[in-house]
């Protein structure tokens, strides 16, 4: 039988200077090293920088978007929005439709209006004779309250500047031995359908960058547990209206007269009376804030069969396709082409 | 504070800098690890601090009980007693919902309208670990193996010795208490050691174990249609688990090093297993040497007869698999395994003759038995199961599933690579042995790794919630 307990508390341990010393002794090389290749890859990523690479998939849409914004010139019809229009129009086909040059600065919702007036302020910075520029919300962007800004980051980010300013040279140093030594050997796709539709962050950016700013909403089955419908009330939360201004004085850098306003529809599943109604009020109230022509509110039908969306706000690829046709239709009965 | 976490390293700095300045009275180190250990334990909760302390002192007090009584129906008394009070915390705090939510759906089924009660209650921390870890102790010395530990501080502290009181390994108290009855000294040699596997179990959970989670994550689906993606997921998440559990167990033996503790391994290569007894003398060791001492020995073994020990083998398991958690897909692994090493035990008894399976093939249906094994386990509703097993009707090319498979082959190579190495070294620290300048290049390329992909994701250690 084994005993444990000693009689007497006598003998000593390592001193804390021997320990130290023997920490020491066995890692200072591995720590050099270690330095040397973070040196290294600091001073690579200062000569070289790489795409940043972020799993999530708005923090890649936005940094694509103000990648886009700071160098896009050229063209005729910017379409900027969130979501709901990324993925339910199609640049390259209202190009093709129009016959003019369309780029979609579009992002995602949690931005807000600040966040739009952002990329558009990088844009007029350096492009502002803008023929066509259509500005579209969907229900749910309006009714974002404040503690959702509050809970996701990327509006204080897109403001502060963190997805354009270069990383500090540590961080820097991580993002370039991340995507020389180890993204180039693995694969780490975008989350959810995304990542089985495009594969990896890079392909998402390269698919906008070649869709003229657009993306495809994977399919998924779309049933009415993704949203009640209280997201298609469509008033403007207190707080969405206070950062419209920014919006409002982000469009008058433009020399346009034709800019269009518009709400992107939602699944006929969602619709009632009320729905519709405070839409309408909704898009008067907008045009008043943002300074827009009530003539010039896009009056494309408020919303559309079940089979064409994905999601409770996002069209699927047909969805798309289709409502591309009816904007280009309406742009072309507004005359917008020619009256500029 | 999680190991991967920065508040960890912080305070390890810190404690192990105290911890060596009171090097004269290894006792005062005794109760630093205490307080440290319970400043560790209680950063995720402090309200659950209560059940580490009553499940540590009802088997202090028992074996201090049993240290001086003699008659063998009171120490019976005593060690009942004392493993009521364990598992019975263990039970209410992990079981209860799980047996009571069971007995009512058997009740109903025989149209009993029994509406019984749920408790709303969390899961606490590595509680399955400790209980089992104390209870060896009390039941080692109702066996009279071990003499009880009289100082209190040192009980606790071994109870509650931080590197391995979440996620184990679950230690001996013939082997570890010893330790804490002795000055702890630490050397160059040593640290080299427990600097490779900090270093290296980093790199098994930040590098290896959080990306082929990715892909484990996307197979695991109760919409799964895609059967090149099932055996993608399921390649990936055998491997994810073997990195995620020997990750914290090397780290937990690093850390214990660097405090001049010795720690018992864990792992032992496990998917070099050619036997399905074979890999579970090299998985998770210190749970299944505790179920073969403390369990299957005491149902009788293999001393009772062949069908017997069946049967033990088949409990055993069983409980096994249920010990991981109450849920019904540990409960279906536990099974497997169990009915597996029946099988396997059958044919090994029946053989006559020389007749042997070549190693390569028996290895060949030892991995498919235990991939099959983590299929169940990683499956939490029998819809995944079914919509998973049905996939694999489809087995059509994915291109996805192939970038998968190719990202989990690219980053298990390394991990294989070691393996390989450490095997035909015949020691897990092959790497700590290599001259100053080529251990600076294996440490230096591994922590570069584990800089690059630390905190990418936060991915908590798979074994906590066990």
């Amino acid at each position: 039988m084994s005993s444990f307990t000693s009689s007497s508390d006598s003998g000593h341990g390592t001193n804390p200077v021997e320990a130290v010393l023997a920490l020491f002794r066995s890692s200072w090389l591995s720590i050099a090293f270690c330095v040397f290749l973070i040196l290294a890859g600091g001073a690579w990523y200062r000569y070289q920088r790489p795409r940043e690479f972020s799993r999530n998939l708005a923090d890649t849409i936005i940094t694509e978007q103000l990648f886009r914004a700071a160098s896009i010139e050229d063209f005729d019809i910017l379409i900027m929005a969130d979501s709901s229009a990324l993925m339910g129009i199609d640049a390259v086909a209202l190009s093709q439709l129009s016959g003019r040059r369309a780029e979609s600065l579009c992002t995602v919702g949690t931005i807000g209006p600040r966040g739009f007036a952002e990329i558009l302020n990088s844009l007029s910075s350096h492009y502002r004779n803008i023929p066509v520029i259509i500005v579209m919300f969907s229900g749910f962007s309006l009714n974002i309250p404040a503690e959702t800004f509050a809970g996701i980051p990327e509006e204080q980010k897109i403001i502060s500047g963190t997805y354009t300013r270069p990383l500090s040279f540590v961080r820097g140093a991580r993002s370039k031995l991340f995507e020389d030594f180890f993204k180039k050997c693995t694969f780490i796709p975008s989350p959810g359908v995304y990542g089985i539709y495009y594969g990896d962050s890079h392909s998402v950016r390269s698919f906008i960058s070649a869709s003229h700013g657009s993306l495809i909403e994977p399919d998924m089955k779309l049933t009415k547990a993704f949203a009640g419908p209280d997201f298609y009330r469509y008033e403007i939360s207190h707080e969405i209206e206070s950062k419209m201004y920014y919006l409002r004085d982000a469009l008058k850098n433009f020399d346009t007269e034709n800019v269009f306003l518009g709400i992107s529809p939602f699944p006929e599943m969602f619709g009632d009376e009320e729905t519709y109604r405070t839409r309408d009020k909704t898009l008067q109230k907008l045009s008043e804030i943002l300074d827009i022509d009530a003539d010039h509110i896009i009056t494309l039908p408020p919303s559309m069969d079940d089979n064409l969306f994905s999601t409770f706000s996002h069209m699927n690829k047909q969805g798309r396709d289709r409502f591309t046709v009816m904007l280009n239709e309406f742009l072309v009965e507004k005359d917008a082409f020619h009256s500029n | 504070m999680s190991f991967d976490s920065s508040i960890f390293i912080v305070f390890f700095a810190a404690f192990f800098v105290v911890y060596h300045l009171c090097f004269k009275s290894f006792r005062a180190q005794n109760m630093l690890i205490l307080i440290g250990s319970y400043v560790f334990y209680g950063w995720w909760d402090w309200k659950l601090l209560w059940l580490i302390i009553t499940c540590t002192a009802a088997n202090y007090i028992a074996g201090m009980m049993l240290s001086r009584q003699a008659r063998p129906a009171v120490r019976k008394t005593i060690v009942a007693t004392c493993a009521a009070i364990s598992l019975g915390i263990l039970g209410v705090f992990k079981y209860f919902n799980f047996f009571a939510a069971g007995l009512e759906a058997c009740l109903n089924t025989l149209g009993i309208n029994a509406g019984l009660p749920t408790l709303r209650l969390i899961l606490p921390i590595g509680i399955s670990f400790y209980t089992f870890q104390s209870l060896a102790y009390t039941i080692d010395i109702y066996r009279g193996r071990i003499e009880p530990e009289r100082n209190p501080v040192t009980f606790f502290a071994f109870i509650a010795f931080f590197p391995q009181l979440v996620a184990g390994p679950i230690e001996r108290a013939s082997r570890l208490l010893p330790q804490f009855n002795r000055p702890r000294t630490v050397s160059e040699p040593g640290m080299r050691e427990a600097i490779w596997m900090i270093c290296w179990g980093f790199f098994l959970k930040t590098v290896v174990s959080d990306t082929l989670s990715i892909y484990s994550d996307y197979a695991f689906s109760e919409s799964a249609s895609s059967g090149m993606l099932t055996i993608a997921g399921v390649i990936a998440f055998s491997i994810q688990i073997y990195c995620d559990f020997h990750s914290y167990s090397i780290i937990a033996r690093g850390t214990a090093r660097m405090l001049g503790f010795e720690l018992i391994w864990n792992f032992n290569q496990p998917y070099f297993a050619v036997s399905l007894q074979d890999f579970w003398r090299r998985w998770h060791i210190s749970l299944s040497t505790w179920l073969r001492d403390y369990l299957y020995i005491s149902l009788g073994g293999n001393r009772r007869g062949r069908a017997r020990t069946y049967i033990n083998l088949l409990l055993t398991m069983l409980l096994g698999g249920l010990w991981h958690g109450a849920a019904w897909n540990f409960v279906f692994w536990g099974l497997l395994h169990g009915v597996a090493l029946a099988v396997e035990r059958f044919f090994r008894e029946s053989r006559t003759g020389k007749s042997k399976m070549p190693s390569i093939l028996s290895w060949a249906a030892t991995m498919i038995l235990v991939a099959t094994g983590w299929f169940f386990f990683r499956c939490d509703s029998w819809s995944m199961i079914t919509a998973m097993a049905g996939s694999l009707l489809n087995l059509s090319w994915d291109p996805f599933a192939a970038e998968c498979l190719l990202g989990t082959l690219a980053v298990a190579l390394p991990v294989a690579a070691l393996e390989i190495w450490t095997y035909r070294a015949g020691s897990q620290l092959a790497p700590a042995k290599l001259n100053r300048f080529w251990f600076a290049v294996a440490t230096g390329l591994v922590m570069i790794f584990v800089f690059i992909t630390f905190n990418r994701s936060y991915n908590e250690f798979i074994y906590f919630q066990f």
